[in-house]
Parts: C-alpha cells; structure tokens; sequence
C-alpha cells in the first residue's frame, strides 16, 4: 500500500488531545456563559431566556470542541491526512449533505407557531393524539 | 500492467482490479460513501433532537440532569473515556497490521473488542438504573425530584411530557449507537481470528483498515451524543 506509515507516537500525541479535548468538554460545561437570571420573572420571557442560554453560547462551545475531536479523529485516525482529494471529497459529502439537512429543515421550524402537540404552557394532563401537521 | 500472466499478481488481487492500490482504494472509496449513509442516519436523528432541544430547552436541562443525578456523571465520562481508548488501540491495530507485526494486531484487536465491551457493559447498567428511576419512555414514565439542583429551572416550568420526549432522545440515539458497537465488536473478533491465522500483513490489512474506519466514525458519533445527551446545563 502506498499510504504512508504513520508513527505511533502521532497516534499517541492524537490521543492525548482527544482526552484533553474531553476534559475540556465537561469543565466548559459546567461554566455558564449566559446571564438571564434577571428574565426569570414571568413565564414567557421565562421560556425564551432558557431558550437562549441552551441554544446559545453554551451548546456552540460544546459544538466546536465535539468538531475538534471529530476533525483530529478522522484526519489522522482514520487517516484522511494522508489521503486523495477524492477521498477526501466522499468524507465531506456526509456532512454537507447533514448541512442541508439542517439549514433547510429548521427554516422551516423555526418560522413556525406552535407546531407541537404538547406545547409548553399546557397542564400535564392526558396525553393527545399530536396531528400531523 | 496489461502484460501480467494470471500467476503475477498477489494471491488478495481481485481480477477486476488492477493492482493491489486500487482495490485498496475501491474499498475505502466503498468504506466511506457506506459511512456518509451512517452520518445521515445520525444526522436526522440529531436533527429532531435539535428541533427539541430548541422547542423545549428546559425539559431538556432537566432529562440531562437526570442522566447524571447519582453516579451518572461519571459513567458518562468514563464510558466516553473507554471509547476514546478504543480508538487508539484500533489505529494501533491497523499501524501493527501496516509493519507486519501479527501478534501486536491481534492484541490490539482484542484491547478493542475489550474496552468497546466495557462500554457495553456500562451502557447496560445505565439503562437498568433508567428503569429504575421511572424514566424509561413508556407509561410507566414519572419524573421524580431532581436530585441535582438545576439553577435556573423554577418549579413547575418543565413539561414532564417534555422530559419524557428528551428520554426518548436518550433511548433512541445511544441505543441507536450501542447496536452499531454490538455489531463492530463481532466484525472485530473475526478479524482477531483471522489476524491469528495469518491472513493479513503488510500486503494485504485492508479488512482491519475498513473496520478501524467504522470503528472511528462509531467514535465520533458518541463524541457527538455524549455533550449533547449528557452535558446540558
């Protein structure tokens, strides 16, 4: 096989930031990067600052170090370092195509209203059939 | 290359290739276009995830809070930490398979069918205390204190329904990826034994290459899942 042989300790040096990446991970998580206490006051307002705090900063820096682990895993894990540009293309395809996925998808969503069967404000009482909207 | 007798080429080279390089690149080729259907299969998965997750932020703090209440943190972590380990010994194993060293792949083979074994092995034992704690999603759903302070979650402002729906979440996506390792660590031991019969090395290791492939991208998908699943705050 012509792909070249990669050392062990590149291997080893690879693995080490993938542990420190997941420290990393559990220490970021723990740090909170949004203060809406003050919003807490009334329900709606309530409902939104969660929302922004969790689909916020906190979720993209969990995000981008899940990424870094991915992108050093599969550059010289599984070796697309080393590989052909063809190679390389097949790889890239799965996430531009989760990409679209994604994009489309959620522009949908988020333009809706309520679009679920059990939405936030109702009491917990017997479960409804949700309607395909 | 078009001159070669039938008794020129390596024993492992298909006819319809035409030297070992291509076949080789064929089946990564293959190997890889199979791993983008695996990303798209996560991927819609992560997708309704994503959608509510936004929808119902709150629920979603508290399922997480949930995963981790008692000795879940730390399962979560170590389990991670088993799969990453994982990793390592299988591109060890492909390194040793690349020089030829038999007896090294086939250790490194069995460290990995190990550690993804573990894994398994607290998988399990997480789903049972689950059960235990009522919040498998059937009927027999019941959202119970939390036992870790959420912050800034208030009484009354999480849905249990809505838990319920993250619960599913958990079930469905890391059942989802114990059953891709359920079926990669049986792969593995055939490769073990065949790394012990001798049918690869450094001419031919193209079968481990393509396990160690999907092996990493099941990884990948628990990098992924465990942030999402376990670390929402």
């Amino acid at each position: 096989m012509s792909h070249h042989v990669v050392p062990v300790s590149t291997y080893v040096k690879v693995f080490v930031t993938l542990i420190v990446l997941l420290i990393l991970t559990v220490a970021v998580s723990y740090v909170d990067f949004g203060d809406v206490s003050e919003q807490m006051a009334d329900g709606i307002t309530a409902k939104t600052a969660v929302a922004v705090k969790v689909n916020g900063l906190n979720l993209l820096i969990a995000l981008v170090i899940a990424t870094a682990k991915a992108v050093v895993i599969v550059l010289f894990f599984m070796q697309l370092k080393y590989s052909s540009p063809l190679h390389r293309s097949f790889a890239i395809s799965g996430v531009v195509f989760v990409a679209i996925l994604f994009t489309i998808t959620f522009a949908d969503y988020v333009v809706r209203g309520e679009w679920d069967a059990f939405p936030m404000e109702a009491p917990a009482a017997v479960p409804v059939e949700s309607e395909a909207d | 290359m078009t001159n070669e007798t039938h008794h020129e080429h390596p024993p492992h080279l298909a006819h319809h290739f035409d030297d070992p390089q291509q076949q080789f690149d064929a089946a990564s080729l293959g190997m890889w276009v199979f791993l983008t259907t695996e990303v798209m299969f996560f991927g819609g998965a992560l997708f309704a995830y994503a959608v509510y997750r936004y929808s119902y932020p709150a629920a979603f703090i508290e399922g997480s809070l949930h995963l981790c209440q008692g000795a879940g943190m730390v399962l979560g972590f170590v389990n991670t930490l088993f799969l990453l380990c994982s990793s390592l010994t299988m591109v060890l194993a492909v390194h040793a398979a690349q020089t030829n060293q038999r007896e090294r792949t086939f250790k490194m083979l069995m460290a990995t069918i190990v550690l993804g074994t573990i894994f398994l092995g607290v998988k399990a034992y997480e789903y049972s205390v689950k059960f235990e704690h009522h919040l498998v999603p059937t009927a027999a759903f019941q959202l119970e204190e939390v036992l870790a302070e959420p912050k800034f979650v208030p009484e009354g402002t999480v849905d249990p329904r809505h838990v319920r729906i993250f619960m599913s979440f958990y079930f469905g996506m890391t059942g989802l990826h114990a059953l891709h390792m359920l079926i990669g660590i049986p792969i593995l031991g055939i490769l073990a034994w065949r790394t012990r019969k001798g049918d690869y090395s450094s001419e031919y290791f193209t079968p481990v290459e393509m396990v160690g492939l999907y092996w990493h991208f099941v990884d990948i998908i628990w990098v992924f899942l465990y942030p999402l699943l376990y670390l929402i705050r």
